[in-house]
C-alpha cells in the first residue's frame, strides 16, 4: 500500500521488522534504495529500535517486592453454586417429595469455591440510608415457609443489609433469623448478584 | 491459548498466596521496567508496581482465560502507572526523594539520555515503544493492553521510534544531568 509515491508508515515499519512478504519487501527495498526521505525514515526506525532493545531490564527494588508481599490482604474463600444437573436434579426431586411429606426444610449445600475481590462490593452510605425503610421491612419479615431451600453460600454483612442488597437487584429477599431467603429466583442469577461479596456469616438460600 | 502462568494463576485464584508470590517473582522486573520507563522515576514506578500487584491480587478471581495473565497484568500496571502520574501531578510535595541505595542502577538508567528522550514523547508513543522494543510484546498483546487496534499500535511504534531517534540525535551532545 503506497501513500503516493512512498510506502506508508506501516509498510516501512514492517520492512524494518522484516514482516513484509517477499514481493512487497523487494518493492519497498527498491524504493528505499532510491529515496532519501524513506531511507532516513528507515534509519530512524532502526536507530531507535537498536537503542531501545539494548536497554536492560530494571530490577524491582527488593524493598518494594517485600512491600508487595507484605501488603497482600487476605481474600476470603467464596462458595459458588455449580449446577450439575445429572446429580442435582434427582436429588432435588427426592428432596422435594421428602419435604412435602415430612414438612422438613431441607438444605442442600453446594460445592465449588471462588475467590473474589473483597473490595468489589461496597454499598454506599447514601444507598443504605435511602433504603432504610425497605430495610425495616426486609428485616422484620419472618418467613415460615417450609419448603425446599438451596443454600447458595454465606456472605459478609448484616442479614438485613444483604436482603436489601438483593431486593435492590429485584429479588424477593427476606430475613429469617440470620438467613436471607430468596423466593422464586434462579439460583444462578442470585449467585451472580452475590459474586462480588466476600464470604461471611449471612447465609443466603433460595426457595421456590 | 497456552499460558505458562496458568498453573500458578489457577492456584492464586483459589487464594494461594505462595502461588501469587511466584507470579510476583516472575513478572516483577518487567513490570518495574514498564512502569519506570513510562513514568521516568524509580520511586513512582515502585509505587505503581506495588499498586498493580495489589490490584491484580484482588481482581484475580475475575481473571478469565481469554488472554494471557501477563497481558492482563501489564494492563493493570499501565493503569496503575497512569494513576500514579495523575497523583504525582496533584501532589507535587511528594517529590521529595527517598534515597535507597538499591535503586542506584535504576536511578542511573532513568537519568540518562534515552530516558529524557522517552519522557519527551507523547505517552501513547512511549508506552508502545517500551512494550514492543524493551519488553518484546507482540502487536496483538499491546493492542489488548492498550485497547486500540493493531494498526494504531504499529502507527504509535513508528511515530514513537521516529521521534525518539530525532530526540536522541538532538540531545546527543547534551551533558548528563540528574533531575
Amino acid at each position: 500500500m503506497m501513500d503516493g509515491a512512498h510506502p506508508n508508515e506501516l509498510d516501512l515499519l514492517a520492512y524494518v521488522e522484516e514482516d513484509l512478504p517477499d514481493p512487497r519487501k523487494a518493492a519497498v527495498a527498491e524504493h528505499v534504495a532510491g529515496c532519501q526521505v524513506c531511507a532516513d525514515s528507515v534509519g530512524r526506525l532502526e536507530t531507535a529500535r537498536q537503542v531501545l532493545r539494548s536497554t536492560p531490564l530494571l530490577e524491582m527494588p527488593a524493598g518494594s517486592r517485600a512491600a508487595v508481599l507484605a501488603g497482600l490482604p487476605a481474600r476470603a474463600p467464596m462458595r459458588r453454586l455449580r449446577w450439575r444437573p445429572a446429580v442435582v436434579a434427582p436429588a432435588l426431586a427426592a428432596a422435594a417429595v421428602l419435604a412435602v411429606v415430612t414438612g422438613v426444610v431441607l438444605t442442600v449445600d453446594w460445592n465449588g469455591r471462588q475467590q473474589e475481590e473483597a473490595a468489589e462490593f461496597a454499598p454506599s452510605p447514601a444507598e443504605a440510608t435511602s433504603e432504610a425503610d425497605a430495610g425495616a421491612e426486609a428485616g422484620g419479615a419472618e418467613d415460615d415457609t417450609r419448603a425446599l431451600s438451596s443454600a447458595l453460600r454465606s456472605v459478609q454483612g448484616e442479614p438485613r443489609e444483604v436482603a436489601l442488597y438483593l431486593r435492590r437487584q429485584g429479588f424477593d429477599a427476606r430475613v429469617v433469623d440470620t438467613t436471607v431467603r430468596v423466593r422464586g429466583a434462579d439460583p444462578d442469577v442470585v449467585m451472580r448478584a452475590l459474586a462480588g461479596r466476600p464470604d461471611g456469616p449471612v447465609r443466603v438460600e433460595v426457595v421456590p | 491459548m497456552n499460558d505458562p502462568d496458568a498453573p500458578l494463576v489457577e492456584r492464586a485464584q483459589r487464594g494461594d498466596q505462595w502461588a501469587f508470590e511466584q507470579l510476583v517473582e516472575r513478572h516483577q522486573h518487567r513490570l518495574f521496567t514498564l512502569a519506570a520507563r513510562t513514568l521516568g522515576s524509580p520511586h513512582d514506578a515502585a509505587d505503581a508496581v506495588q499498586e498493580a500487584f495489589l490490584r491484580a491480587w484482588l481482581a484475580l478471581p475475575r481473571f478469565r482465560r481469554g488472554s494471557l495473565f501477563s497481558t492482563w497484568l501489564y494492563r493493570i500496571c499501565l493503569n496503575a502507572a497512569h494513576d500514579q502520574r495523575l497523583k504525582r501531578r496533584a501532589e507535587p510535595s511528594e517529590l521529595v526523594e527517598r534515597a535507597d541505595p538499591r535503586d542506584t542502577f535504576a536511578e542511573s538508567e532513568l537519568s540518562g539520555e534515552l530516558q529524557r528522550a522517552l519522557d519527551a514523547l507523547d505517552e501513547t508513543y512511549r508506552v508502545a515503544v517500551v512494550l514492543y522494543d524493551v519488553l518484546g510484546c507482540s502487536y496483538a498483546e499491546i493492542a489488548e493492553m492498550t485497547g486500540v487496534p493493531e494498526g494504531t499500535v504499529k502507527s504509535r511504534i513508528f511515530r514513537g521510534r521516529t521521534e525518539l531517534a530525532q530526540l536522541l540525535g538532538t540531545t546527543a551532545g547534551r551533558p548528563e544531568s540528574k533531575t
